[in-house]
C-alpha cells in the first residue's frame, strides 16, 4: 500500500489506517482515478470507485482490497 | 522500431537516481517512457519526474517559454492530460497545461471570456465526445439524410475549431472518433450510415479531408484500431469516472497526441541514407557479383528487398532525399543500379552516392556539408550493428535504424519509424531532389569559374520579393520552424502566428523566391521586421542555406532599408541570438555594414543608420510583387 502511494503521490504520504483524503494535499477525486488504476495494477484486482467512496480512511480501503484479492483467489 | 540506446533501468534503480539527483535520470526516464506499456507505469514515471524537479534536479534543457497547451473534451481529462504532459516533457517540449472541465469543451470554446481564452493557449487539444457523433434518425432513413447528418457533424466540429482558432490563433489538434469493437449489427453495419460504426467512420474521413491548415487530426480511430478496438473500450471507466477509454488506450492516444503536437514544433527528417549490401539487396555485391545478389520476385528474400526499395522510392516521391553510404568500391556498388533488372531505385533517385572504405560517420559528415543540411535531419539505415554503433558514437545527431537479421521485417521497420511523416506537403517538398541535384551541378560550375562575379552573373538569377501571401503561409511556417543554420533569431511560429504577422500594421514582412538557369529554388528567405518608433527592428531573418553567398543577403538588406526609409525609420536594428546551429550567421550583420552596439554570449545587437545604407548592386534580377 505504501509502495502504491509512493508511485502516485508526488509528496511523501505516510500510509496509516486512520489516514483520510482530507489530510493529504492533492488527494482529490481526480487523483483518486490514478490511485484506483495503480491499486488495480498492484493487487491485480478490479476496484469500483464507489467501493472506495464509502471508505472512511485508508484502513477501510485496505479491507476492501483484501476482500477483492480473496475473491479472485489471489 | 528504433532500438533504445540505453538498457532500461527498473523502478528501484530509477527511484534511487532521482533521489540522488543524478542528471542521468532524464535520459533513463526518456528510455523508460518510450517503452512504457501501461498507463500506470507512465504515471509513475511522470510522478518521478515531478519529484526530481521539485527536489532541485535541474531540467535537461531549460526552456524559457513553455508550450501553452489547452486540453479540452467530452471526457474526464485526468489522468490523460498528465500522460500527455509527461510524454511531451521527456521529448523536450515543456508544456504548461490548461485542463478543461468534463464535457465542457463546447462552452469553453464558444464563450469568449472562458478560462480557456484567459489561458492564452498556443495549442488546443480537443477530444470531442463520441455522444455528439451519432446518427439520431433511423437505420432505415434515406442515405442522403444520413450523409447530410455526417456532413453536419463535421461542419459543426470544424466550426468549433475555427472559432477557437480565430480567438487565440492557436493551432487545433482534434481527436477523431474511435470505433466500437462490438459485433452489434454484424456485417449490416457497413450497409448504412445510420449506426455509430459507419457514421463515425464517415465523420472521421470527412474531418480529415475538410480540415483547414490550422486543424491537425489526432487519429484516435487509427490508434484504437492498431492496438485493438475491443481492448480500447472501457465501459466501467466510462460509467464510473467518464474516462475516454481503457487506460492503455489512453496511453497510446496520449502518445499520438504528443507526436502530433511535437511534429508542429520540430521538422521531419529530410534525408534517408542507405547502406547497400544486405540492406537494399541480399548478399555482398563485391563477393557475390551482379548475378549472385538476392533481389526481385524470384525468391521471398529477394522480394522483401524489392518491396523495401519500392517503399524507399515512395519516400523519394514525397520529397525525402536519398543518399548511399556503403563500404564498397564505387564501380562495384553502382553496378546493380545500372545493370540489375530488378532494381527499383536508380542512380537518379539519389542526391549523393558514397561508396568507399572510409568510416561511415566521416561520409555522413561530408554529406551534410555537401547538401548544406544539418546532421540531425539525417536517418541512416544499415543491417550491421557495428556500423550503426560507429555512426551513433561519432555522429550522434544522426538517427539510426538497425535493419536486423530478417529482410521480411525491413519494410515494416521503415513504415513504423515515424520519422518521415509529412505535416503538410508543400509544392517545394516534391521538387526538392531536383533542387539539390541542380546544386551539385552549380558546385561543379563554381569550380570551373574562378571569378566570383562572373560566376554569379552566369547563374542568371531572378528573385521575387513578395509580402506574406495566404498561399505561402504553410511554406513560411515550415521555414520558420525548420531553418536552423541561416536563422538569426530562431523564433519559431505557428501558421496562425504567421497569418497574424501578415496582417499587422507594425510589421514589415516579406519573402524571397529565387530561380536561376539551373532550376527554381522556390521560397527561400523570410524576413519579419517590427517598426518601433524611429527604428526598424529585424525580428526574424532566415534563409535556406542552399542559396548562401548568392547575394540574396545583400538584396534582403536593400529591401529592408528601402522599407525603413519609406516608413521614416532612422535606423535598422538587427539581432543575432546564438544557438548550437546558427554560428554561420554570427557576423552577417557586420559583413553587411552594421555596427555592433552590444554583445553577450547569447545575443548580439547591431545597428545601421538608414541614411548610411547605399543600395548594393548585385547579379540578382529583382521583381517586386505587392
Amino acid at each position: 500500500m505504501q509502495a502504491v502511494f509512493d508511485r502516485v503521490f508526488t509528496k511523501k504520504v505516510q500510509v496509516a489506517a486512520e489516514l483520510t483524503s482530507d489530510h493529504v494535499e492533492g488527494w482529490d477525486s481526480l487523483k483518486q482515478v490514478a490511485l484506483v488504476i495503480a491499486l488495480e495494477k498492484a493487487f491485480a484486482i478490479e476496484l469500483d470507485l464507489e467501493d472506495l467512496e464509502d471508505c472512511k480512511n485508508v484502513g477501510e480501503m485496505a479491507d476492501v482490497i483484501a476482500k477483492r484479492t480473496a475473491k479472485t483467489g489471489g | 522500431m528504433i532500438p533504445p540506446r540505453l538498457k532500461p533501468l527498473d523502478d528501484a534503480a530509477l527511484e534511487s537516481l532521482a533521489a540522488a539527483r543524478k542528471p542521468e535520470l532524464w535520459a533513463q526516464l526518456r528510455a523508460r517512457t518510450r517503452a512504457a506499456a501501461t498507463l500506470e507505469e507512465l504515471l509513475f514515471l511522470s510522478n518521478l519526474r515531478k519529484k526530481a524537479a521539485e527536489s532541485g534536479l535541474a531540467p535537461e534543457v531549460a526552456k524559457p517559454n513553455p508550450l501553452r497547451l489547452a486540453v479540452v473534451g467530452g471526457y474526464t481529462l485526468f489522468p490523460f492530460h498528465e500522460a500527455l504532459e509527461h510524454l511531451l516533457s521527456v521529448e523536450g517540449f515543456q508544456a504548461e497545461l490548461f485542463v478543461g472541465d468534463y464535457d465542457n469543451y463546447e462552452s469553453e470554446i464558444l464563450n469568449p471570456v472562458s478560462l480557456l481564452y484567459a489561458f492564452k493557449p498556443d495549442i488546443i487539444f480537443v477530444l470531442p465526445s463520441d455522444r455528439r457523433c451519432r446518427y439520431t434518425g433511423s437505420l432505415l432513413d434515406a442515405r442522403e439524410a444520413q450523409q447530410a447528418a455526417v456532413d453536419e457533424t463535421v461542419r459543426g466540429l470544424l466550426a468549433l475549431c475555427a472559432t477557437a482558432h480565430e480567438r487565440t490563433k492557436a493551432e487545433l489538434v482534434v481527436a477523431n472518433f474511435r470505433l466500437s469493437g462490438r459485433f452489434e449489427l454484424g456485417p449490416y453495419r457497413a450497409r448504412s450510415l445510420g449506426n455509430d460504426w459507419s457514421f463515425r467512420r464517415a465523420v472521421n474521413t470527412g474531418l480529415g479531408l475538410r480540415a483547414p491548415a490550422f486543424v491537425h487530426v489526432c487519429d484516435a480511430e487509427f490508434t484504437a484500431a492498431r492496438r485493438g478496438n475491443l481492448s480500447s473500450e472501457d465501459q466501467r471507466g466510462w460509467l464510473q469516472s467518464k474516462q475516454p477509454g481503457s487506460p492503455e488506450y489512453q496511453l497510446e492516444l496520449a502518445r499520438e497526441a504528443a507526436h502530433v503536437i511535437g511534429s508542429l514544433r520540430k521538422s521531419p527528417k529530410k534525408v534517408l541514407v542507405c547502406d547497400l549490401d544486405n540492406t537494399l539487396w541480399g548478399g555482398v555485391i563485391g563477393d557475390d557479383g551482379l548475378d549472385g545478389i538476392e533481389l526481385g520476385d524470384t525468391s521471398a528474400r529477394g522480394q522483401a528487398y524489392k518491396e523495401l526499395q519500392k517503399y524507399i522510392l515512395s519516400l523519394y516521391e514525397r520529397g525525402v532525399l536519398l543518399a548511399v553510404v556503403s563500404k564498397n568500391d564505387h564501380e562495384k556498388a553502382i553496378e546493380p543500379f545500372e545493370k540489375h533488372p530488378e532494381m527499383v531505385l536508380k542512380p537518379r533517385h539519389f542526391a549523393a552516392f558514397k561508396a568507399n572504405w572510409r568510416p561511415k560517420s566521416d561520409n555522413l559528415k561530408e554529406l551534410a556539408t555537401e547538401l548544406a543540411l544539418g546532421l540531425d535531419s539525417f536517418v541512416f539505415i544499415d543491417d550491421n550493428p557495428a556500423e550503426i554503433d560507429i555512426v551513433r558514437q561519432f555522429t550522434p545527431e544522426v538517427t539510426t535504424i538497425l535493419m536486423g537479421p530478417k529482410p521480411a521485417d525491413y519494410l515494416a521497420l521503415l513504415q513504423d519509424c515515424r520519422l518521415f511523416e509529412p505535416v503538410s506537403i508543400t509544392a517545394e517538398d516534391t521538387g526538392r531532389t531536383e533542387q539539390y541535384r541542380a546544386e551539385a551541378q552549380r558546385k561543379t560550375l563554381q569550380e570551373s569559374v574562378t571569378d566570383m562575379d562572373a560566376f554569379l552573373a552566369s547563374l542568371e538569377m531572378q528573385a521575387t520579393i513578395a509580402p506574406f501571401r495566404d498561399v505561402d503561409v504553410p511554406r513560411i511556417a515550415q521555414l520558420i520552424n525548420k531553418s536552423n543554420q541561416f536563422n538569426l533569431t530562431t523564433r519559431r511560429r505557428t501558421e496562425g502566428e504567421v497569418e497574424e504577422l501578415a496582417r499587422s500594421r507594425n510589421h514589415e514582412c516579406f519573402t524571397i523566391r529565387l530561380a536561376d538557369k539551373f532550376g527554381d529554388y522556390g521560397l527561400i528567405a523570410v524576413l519579419v521586421a517590427e517598426v518601433r518608433g524611429k527604428a526598424m527592428e529585424i525580428d526574424t531573418w532566415l534563409m535556406s542555406c542552399r542559396v548562401l553567398n548568392r547575394q540574396v543577403e545583400e538584396e534582403t538588406m536593400n529591401e529592408v532599408f528601402s522599407r525603413a526609409h519609406a516608413r521614416g525609420c532612422e535606423k535598422v536594428v538587427g539581432r543575432y541570438r546564438a544557438t548550437s546551429k546558427n554560428g554561420m550567421v554570427r557576423d552577417v550583420y557586420e559583413r553587411l555594414g552594421f555596427k555592433a552596439v552590444s554583445s553577450t554570449a547569447e545575443e548580439s545587437v547591431f545597428e545601421r543608420e538608414t541614411a548610411a545604407h547605399k543600395r548594393v548592386k548585385t547579379r540578382v534580377w529583382i521583381e517586386q510583387k505587392r
